[in-house]
């Protein structure tokens, strides 16, 4: 069974992502961040989408790895030494640590990826057109352009490689420069084409003055619903880091207590059961 | 007082002393479908925005003279009510279109202009069904196909029930079936919404049908200002219709009323027709040698079991709708596409040679030959290819530039090129290094009469030197008069391959115009240039 959350207000949809990303970047507590992990996961299960999870390990791996490597070889505080070599300790802090802090990067993707799941993007150019709308024609342009982009860029690529460039050489130098007439003639094509897209807004009366809204979003129920509920972990969130009940510092005077402190606990539970919102609110709206 | 109204109009592009719009005086009426033809950088689309008022308030500029709209000067109109009043549907769909959804898209200009919540609802709905696109209303825009966009882009202009429409070269990157249902649901609003109708385009036949008025341009200005009919007694047969120049070639004083017309004027006629001569060289040397070839695009399989050999010295077509596979097989053969099977270059395989060897054998030249442009001359851009491939010998530059009939243009910027120099550019940069094959997609797309007549006899002459060429192209006209063999194709396989009588004769798509016009009188009529003689009966 498949859900569909695109008819969530945009603004709660924006407010989610804004709040689970403060999170994110506001603390290193594992068990917070391995709620918010948990709730992605559920995110994607409900709505489909497993492939979100694969293409974020792929990102996740290889900087994990940079991430460990870089930490042993730096840091050799801590105390559970896990192995010494050319003279230098390998803890079990900084392996956690440099996990830690790579697992951040992963829960963004998670939570960036989640946008196109919990966002109506029409709903929400039409909102912030009325709102601000030089900013969203400025921002709808450059994401026009992007998918464009990459359409080109393989097109010029088999051109240019039929006029004998080598696009396949090994030196980093060579391979750089062969780009070079790719890129020249992209930007010219870019502009362009903002040029052109720009031109048929303006015939289109965009900037003419006060715009409509075609299906104006209002906020239902479950808008209001989740938007209390995100209220109160914020609200938590904040006397948790206040009170720094949220500390995590595994090199210095670890314990467990601080981990799994009965608040932590709270924030923990309170993140698990956005899940629980989302299932219950959208739980007739299938898609 | 006609509805739009522009007296005495001149224009300047912001920093250019060259005037692009001449002296224009022109009255086009209510309900009226104007078609504007002429040849590429005549001033067409600068008069569209002149009209539209993108010019001069978007472009800058210099303006003189004045456009009215309903009597009232475009320059003291409300910008809000000119975009109610005049809108524009554009060459590139890709390029008008904002947002995801169909439906959103259409409702997106009413919200520009501020129309009132509960009205938008009930307009882009019922714009939709009067386009018949409901069906697609909900799907992504990205999903829909190049003749499908650019009827939502003309969806999203109705539902302003605009006064006017004005379409700049619509149907100009659409393949001739999709063309047809832009060109059918343009009719369409002309004649039950009443709205008035400026066309700009290069492909003649099908709009001339359904155009009331044409206007020539040359140089910014006007040179004709008449009822279609009109241009059969001038000079203008670059712009005729196929059927219009087989009348003048048979001598009739009066243009027939229409195609079907024509065709019963031939078919009270006696006239003795040349049979075509068969141009194709039949060299025993094959250069491409293609067996059960197979392409797949992840489950999608592009190419099915194409088996087909090419020899030295052929001038092939390759035809066929969209999506068939024509540009795959373009590719293919290029090695840019990895496949099952065997294709063989010159003996080799494909999938062992590398791309510089292959660039050494085949020069290609892609639809766009905007392409090509890096460098800022054209000696430049074509010395970039040699260099590419270590060859020192620049004397190859001129002799290319010599033989393409563009040494004129050896230092200019190729970015300020015609779209006809463009292309020829892009076949220089191509053929400097003297390739065996030259492979061209869709090479007249966007290109005026005379560019493709130009395109045309380069094409021959340098096939005629031993080049062999192959090309993808829509455009059936100009694929019969310089192809000597057609490889015609539906969804991934060939369905027919041979010279024009085993392809074009007798075909319900594609084929000529001629060849409808005449297959109840005689079979194998294709060209023009084979009329000797008419005779009453």
């Amino acid at each position: 069974m498949l859900y569909n959350f695109k008819d969530m207000h945009v603004v709660t949809a924006l407010l989610l992502i804004v709040l689970m990303t403060f999170i994110v970047f506001s603390t290193d507590n594992p068990l917070i961040l391995l709620s918010i992990f948990i709730f992605c996961q559920a995110i994607f299960m409900m709505t489909g989408s497993r492939e979100k999870i694969k293409k974020g390990l792929v990102y996740f791996i290889p900087f994990a790895a940079v991430s460990i490597i870089i930490n042993f070889l730096f840091v050799d505080e801590g105390s559970t030494i896990l192995f010494i070599a050319f003279g230098k300790n390998f803890t079990l802090e900084a392996l956690i640590y440099a996990l830690i802090f790579s697992s951040k990067l992963l829960l963004i993707i998670y939570i960036f990826s989640m946008i196109e799941l919990l966002l109506n993007n029409d709903g929400a150019v039409s909102y912030f057109s009325s709102i601000m709308p030089k900013s969203t024609l400025l921002l709808t342009i450059s994401f026009k352009l992007f998918p464009n982009l990459k359409r080109r860029i393989n097109t010029l690529r088999e051109v240019y490689s039929l006029r004998g460039v080598d696009f396949e050489s090994k030196s980093i130098k060579e391979k750089a420069k062969s780009y070079t007439p790719i890129l020249a003639n992209l930007l010219g094509t870019s502009m362009e084409e903002a040029f052109d897209i720009g031109e048929s807004a303006y015939v289109r009366g965009f900037l003419s003055g006060k715009r409509s809204v075609y299906q104006r979003q209002k906020a239902s129920k479950k808008d209001i619903i989740l938007s209390l509920h995100m209220f109160i972990i914020l609200i938590l969130f904040i006397f948790l880091k206040f009170k720094k009940l949220d500390t995590f510092d595994i090199y210095n005077n670890f314990r467990w207590q601080v981990l799994l402190n009965y608040y932590v606990l709270l924030m923990s539970i309170a993140i698990l059961t956005l899940i629980l919102s989302f299932y219950l609110n959208w739980r007739n709206k299938e898609s | 007082m006609a509805y739009i109204e522009l007296k005495n109009l001149d224009y300047w592009y912001a920093g250019e002393d060259k005037k692009v719009l001449s002296n224009i005086n022109l009255q086009i009426e209510k309900g009226e479908i104007l078609f504007i033809v002429g040849r590429s950088g005549s001033g067409k689309s600068t008069l569209a925005k002149a009209i539209t008022g993108a010019v001069p308030q978007f472009y800058g500029g210099k303006i003189r003279g004045q456009v009215l709209i309903k009597d009232i000067p475009l320059k003291d109109m409300d910008y809000r009510e000119r975009a109610k009043e005049i809108t524009m549907v554009f060459q590139d769909p890709e390029r008008q279109l904002m947002m995801n959804k169909v439906h959103r898209e259409v409702a997106f200009g009413l919200e520009s202009v501020g129309i009132e919540e509960e009205v938008i609802e009930r307009r882009v709905w019922e714009a939709m069904q009067f386009s018949n696109i409901l069906d697609i209303a909900e799907r992504d825009i990205s999903s829909l196909s190049g003749g499908q966009k650019q009827r939502v882009a003309i969806t999203s202009a109705i539902a302003y029930l605009p006064g006017c429409i004005i379409l700049d070269e619509p149907t100009s990157q659409l393949d001739p079936s999709a063309a047809e249902e832009v060109i059918a649901l343009i009719k369409k609003i002309n004649e039950e919404l009443g709205t008035t109708i400026i066309v700009i385009e290069q492909r003649i036949d099908k709009w001339f049908d359904i155009a009331d008025r044409m206007i020539i341009m040359e140089a910014g200005a006007i040179k004709f200002n008449g009822r279609k009919e009109e241009i059969y007694v001038e000079n203008y047969e670059s712009f005729y219709p196929e059927y219009f120049k087989l009348a003048k070639r048979l001598g009739y004083k009066e243009p027939p009323r229409s195609f079907k017309h024509m065709r019963s004027l031939i078919n009270s006629e006696k006239i003795a027709i040349e049979s075509l001569k068969n141009t194709n060289k039949k060299e025993e040397v094959e250069c491409i040698n293609i067996k059960k070839l197979k392409v797949n695009y992840g489950s999608l399989q592009a190419l099915k079991n194409i088996s087909i050999n090419i020899r030295e010295g052929e001038l092939l077509g390759i035809i066929g709708s969209n999506g068939a596979g024509k540009s795959t097989l373009l590719k293919s053969i290029m090695g840019l596409f990895s496949y099952e099977g065997s294709i063989k270059l010159f003996g080799k395989e494909v999938k062992k040679l590398k791309l510089k060897e292959i660039s050494m054998l085949i020069g290609y030249v892609s639809q766009n030959p905007n392409d090509y442009i890096t460098k800022d001359t054209v000696y430049d851009e074509i010395k970039f290819t040699l260099d590419n491939h270590k060859i020192k010998d620049y004397a190859l530059i001129d002799q290319v530039l010599l033989k393409l009939g563009i040494e004129h243009l050896r230092n200019k910027n190729p970015r300020d090129l015609s779209g006809g120099e463009k292309q020829r550019v892009a076949i220089a940069s191509v053929l400097v290094t003297k390739p065996k094959i030259l492979m061209l997609d869709e090479p007249t797309r966007g290109l005026d009469y005379e560019a493709k007549v130009k395109l045309g006899k380069l094409l021959k002459e340098l096939n005629k030197e031993g080049t062999t060429i192959i090309m993808v192209t829509h455009d059936m006209e100009f694929a019969s008069k310089f192809c000597s063999r057609f490889i015609l194709m539906f969804n991934g396989s060939i369905a027919a391959s041979g010279d024009h009588h085993q392809v074009l004769d007798g075909g319900i798509y594609f084929t000529t115009s001629l060849n409808k016009l005449f297959r109840d009188k005689q079979k194998d009529v294709f060209n023009i240039s084979q009329f000797v003689e008419r005779d009453a009966l």
